[in-house]
């Protein structure tokens, strides 16, 4: 761009390259969008879940199991002493 | 020598990342409608990195770019292609190149092309050819003169000047292209030993390609008794008139390519000549484009389209005479041969 300033005159800006206005000018089609691709779903794993599932249950009912009959311990000591 | 590899290697290089089949590049050196045949030069204004893959595949820097010691000034490398048989041709192998460096080559600021054609135009024809794509491009640019200087421009042995038509320097020429003379007679090969009238269009488009490769079928014809003689005279004719009634006629005669009878001082004559056609074409693309006040007090651009605009006109010539050539043509094909 050029900045070209006469006195007397308004300041102009004169671009590099302008579009020939007489000239269609060559539309851009933008890139087809891409079709989006099915990604296909793990298969089921039925019984290794569960599975899990079921020991962290047993686990924690047997934490509780032993919580609970630690405080049963605990209360029972407890009343005998008085 | 220019380039030390074939058209087959840049073929087998590209044809992985292109669409190009083995029958399309079988017709790489066809001439089509009588046209004259292309070549190319693509002169790189950054640091080319992205060229890299293509050079060492077809040889290496000292094989393919080192060779040649003509290039634009600014440029870092300049890689020169070899010819091809027409302007569609030319324009595939670029889009097969865009596609495998994976940057465009069209439209790009920072890619200058250069097209060649055969044979090597007087100095009148050099500004027709100059001013006719200048006025027929899909973008009027504006000059410096660092745009126009070559590594060439004021060599001792094949001074060019700073111009925009530049002669060959008595380099390589491929004459292997199929000629139509004034006879009717398709020749095997182009009538001139050596010589080239080459453009430097800089950041160009696939429509500066098919306007140069037929104005300078046009003039080559008619400096060079071709088939398309009387046309191409009748161009000369026409594009005079043009100039004359926009009152640019005088930019004839100023020195549009560097020739052996250069005189001191004709770069900056040659400038003066494009600097007003320029200005012209700039004055004219804003006096088209005249801003209305419309309904609603809203501004907007809306083409006038004068018919005596000098871009509407030349746009209406090169139409006429691409119109011309490709119906003569087609008669031609149905004969079998130029009438």
């Amino acid at each position: 761009m050029i900045h070209a300033h006469q006195p007397g005159s308004q300041p102009i800006d004169i671009p590099e390259t302008i579009p020939n206005p007489v000239v269609p000018q060559p539309v851009r089609t933008p890139a087809p969008a891409k079709e989006p691709v099915k990604v296909p779903a793990p298969a089921k794993v039925v019984n290794r879940p569960r599975r899990y599932c079921s020991l962290v249950v047993d686990l924690c009912e047997s934490s509780a199991q032993s919580k609970r009959s630690a405080a049963d311990r605990e209360l029972k000591a407890i009343l005998q002493r008085h | 020598v220019t380039y030390r590899y074939r058209l087959q290697d840049l073929f087998a290089l590209l044809r992985p990342t292109s669409e190009w089949t083995e029958e399309a590049a079988a017709h790489q050196r066809a001439v089509k409608h009588g046209l004259v045949s292309v070549g190319l030069k693509i002169h790189c204004l950054d640091d080319g990195k992205q060229f890299a893959r293509l050079v060492r595949d077809l040889g290496g820097r000292a094989e393919v770019l080192d060779i040649n010691l003509y290039k634009d000034e600014r440029a870092s490398m300049c890689l020169v292609l070899p010819p091809v048989g027409s302007a569609g041709e030319a324009i595939h192998l670029i889009q097969c190149i865009e596609q495998f460096i994976g940057i465009g080559l069209f439209g790009n600021r920072r890619i200058q092309l250069q097209v060649c054609s055969p044979g090597r135009l007087s100095s009148r024809a050099s500004a027709l050819l100059a001013i006719s794509f200048y006025l027929g491009s899909d973008t009027l640019r504006r000059y410096t003169q660092a745009d126009l200087r070559t590594t060439f421009s004021s060599g001792f042995a094949h001074p060019r000047g700073v111009r925009l038509v530049l002669y060959d320097a008595e380099g390589d020429f491929d004459r292997d292209f199929t000629w139509w003379n004034e006879q009717g007679i398709v020749e095997p090969r182009l009538p001139f030993r050596n010589g080239r009238t080459d453009l430097l269009i800089g950041s160009g488009s696939t429509l500066d390609i098919q306007n140069i490769n037929l104005i300078a079928t046009l003039l080559i014809h008619s400096e060079y008794a071709g088939y398309w003689r009387s046309l191409g005279d009748q161009f000369r004719l026409e594009m005079e008139s043009l100039l004359d009634r926009h009152l640019l006629a005088g930019l004839l005669a100023a020195p549009w390519i560097r020739e052996s009878s250069a005189q001191i001082g004709d770069d900056d004559r040659f400038f003066a000549a494009l600097q007003e056609l320029v200005a012209y074409a700039y004055g004219e693309a804003t006096r088209v484009k005249q801003p209305s006040l419309l309904w609603f007090g809203k501004w907007r651009d809306i083409p006038a389209r004068p018919p005596n605009g000098i871009l509407e006109e030349m746009q209406t010539l090169l139409s006429k005479y691409r119109n011309l050539i490709t119906t003569q043509s087609a008669l031609v094909a149905q004969g079998g041969e130029p009438a």
